[in-house]
């Protein structure tokens, strides 16, 4: 082979293993887990500021009286306690229901009602930034949404990181409380294990997060105020700006992974899709707004540091990775190179490794969930790359396997057969495949009858994971089509319960 | 207010002992998340060690 070619191989080769990197990432992230002790809790004191609880709300009229009443019901000081729900202009029951709350909590619940609404969340929220800041009474303020619950001592648990003068804001961990529970409800809920209850213990114990929950977080006002008082407008990841900025001014956001609130999450692969569409949109955003602090340690010490950098950007690249392992994969394999099944393999080997070890995280971090949605762990990847995952472990190669396949079948299958062809190029190609499968899955689930069980089959193939990445990817062409930014509200049935279903 | 310059946090004013009991509960509840996560942990590479000898 000419030197040219060797060199086109090994370039090949490394963009399949590339492949690895967002799962070697999330590996490195469930190993710092093992580090968060109590230090977390070291500077905390039994500190209970007077906190203005902010509750956007647009049509919620179903869900604002629980919600209100559960706050309310908290194991925290009364006094120390206000209630204010910015109505988005609701034109539903909102405003009876609120005019019977103030009654019920005089001086504790206050309806701030927006004039014209439809603007997003964040402009509904700055509304009432405007008063509760305004006022001076709130030493802390708690954004959260409509339909989040609360536990006992969730609040409690979360304000006693403000005895420390470097914490800014603190986020709880926010899990799946739909009931009854679906295949969704409960994937969303393994995904929160990760995606929370690990991933942001493991930015405690780097020293950063890349985002506050959206619907459970409490930021010490001073922090609002020297923000400028506002939650940004320009994006759509105002969650992550917040928390950035809160960050970059020199505060510490912290996870209260024992502040535990219950939220109700997309029950459909549409909804879901375009919940997530909207964070994909808005993190890439998040990277053109701060295209001046990644990989900047030494001037943005936490959120520029190359640790922080690497772990975000292996999410957002992780569908470009994929479609480029997979292409190179078949490339190498059309020219006949004798390592391709070696580097599928390594592959498949380092993904079985990190998905043994995300539900072992999981099942170590909450192990209550991850009783209800053993099922849905297993089958997060999705079915085929469940199967791959286990003849990488279980398997020395796939042709040991098709051998074996064979003698049981009695057949006898050679790698010239179009058989071995077929499936050996159907699994190079999966990586990419798997996107498009789950992609199908939100294409189809609006056909009326078929469509919802159709959805959740092609699901079931194509994979959670895999879903995710191509929302990942769908969002990134829009931002790239300039296509305009609009908020869409995620649909909620008011389902959630505390404990879940 | 803390979280200015060179101010001391305010002392606490709500139930200390309460504040305690949920501050060593949330240590001991972490400590023992570390231990299972280091098991299952474990786990993994025993499980990866045994089809390793065995399948290969």
């Amino acid at each position: 082979m000419s030197p040219v070619g060797e060199v086109a191989e090994w370039i090949l080769a490394f963009f399949v293993m590339a492949a690895v990197i967002p799962v070697l990432v999330a590996a490195a992230q469930i190993l710092t887990v093992l580090f968060h002790f109590e230090g977390y809790l070291d500077a905390t004191g039994n500190w209970l500021p007077r906190v203005a609880v902010l509750i956007p709300a647009w049509n919620e009229a179903a869900v604002l009286d629980a919600t209100v009443d559960r706050m309310l019901a908290l194991d925290y000081p009364p006094d120390q306690l206000r209630v204010y729900v910015v109505d988005d202009a609701s034109t539903d029951a909102t405003p009876e229901v609120m005019a019977a709350l103030c009654a019920k909590y005089p001086g504790q619940v206050f309806h701030l009602r927006r004039a014209k609404g439809g603007q997003g969340k964040a402009h509904t929220l700055n509304h009432g930034l405007d008063v509760v800041l305004g006022e001076d009474w709130a030493e802390a303020v708690l954004i959260t949404d409509a339909d989040v619950l609360f536990t006992d001592t969730s609040l409690r648990r979360m304000a006693r990181h403000f005895a420390n003068p470097e914490v800014g804001a603190v986020t709880a961990y926010v899990k799946e409380g739909s009931v009854p529970g679906t295949f969704m409800t409960r994937t969303i809920g393994f995904e929160y294990i990760t995606a929370q209850a690990v991933a942001r213990r493991s930015f405690n114990v780097l020293g950063m997060q890349a985002c506050l929950a959206g619907g459970a977080q409490l930021h010490r006002a001073e922090n609002l105020r020297e923000l400028g008082g506002h939650i940004d407008t320009t994006t759509l990841a105002e969650d992550t700006v917040t928390t950035m900025e809160t960050q970059l001014a020199g505060r510490r956001v912290i996870l209260e992974p024992n502040a535990v609130v219950w939220a109700e999450e997309p029950p459909s692969v549409r909804s879901l899709w375009g919940q997530r569409m909207r964070w994909g949109r808005g993190n890439l955003q998040v990277v053109a707004k701060y295209r001046h602090m990644w990989f900047r340690r030494r001037k943005y010490p936490r959120v520029g540091s190359w640790t922080f950098g690497v772990i975000w950007f292996a999410v957002l690249l992780q569908p470009f990775l994929l479609i480029a392992s997979s292409v190179s994969l078949l490339t190498l394999y059309a020219v006949g190179n004798e390592s391709t099944f070696t580097l599928f393999r390594a592959v498949w080997l380092t993904s079985a490794v990190a998905y043994l070890m995300v539900i072992a995280a999981a099942a170590a971090t909450d192990p209550q969930t991850i009783r209800r949605s053993w099922l849905e762990a297993l089958f997060f990847p999705g079915i085929f790359n469940f199967i791959f995952i286990w003849i990488a472990i279980l398997t020395p190669s796939m042709d040991w396997l098709l051998e074996k396949i064979g003698a049981l079948l009695g057949l006898s299958f050679s790698g010239t057969q179009n058989l071995v062809i077929m499936v050996t190029v159907f699994s190079y190609a999966w990586l990419c495949l798997a996107m498009a499968v789950s992609y199908a899955g939100k294409a189809v689930e609006k056909v009326p009858g078929i469509g919802p069980p159709m959805a959740k089959l092609l699901l079931f193939i194509g994979g959670y994971g895999p879903l995710l990445c191509a929302v990942t990817l769908a969002s990134s062409v829009l931002v790239l089509r300039k296509t305009q930014t609009t908020w869409v509200k995620t649909e909620k049935v008011g389902a959630v319960r505390i404990g879940g279903g | 207010m803390a979280g200015e310059e060179g101010a001391e946090p305010r002392p606490p004013r709500g139930d200390r002992r309460e504040g305690e009991r949920l501050k060593r509960q949330d240590i001991s509840g972490e400590w023992r998340m570390v231990g299972r996560l280091f098991a299952a942990l474990l786990l993994v590479v025993a499980f990866m060690a045994v089809t390793e000898v065995l399948f290969r």
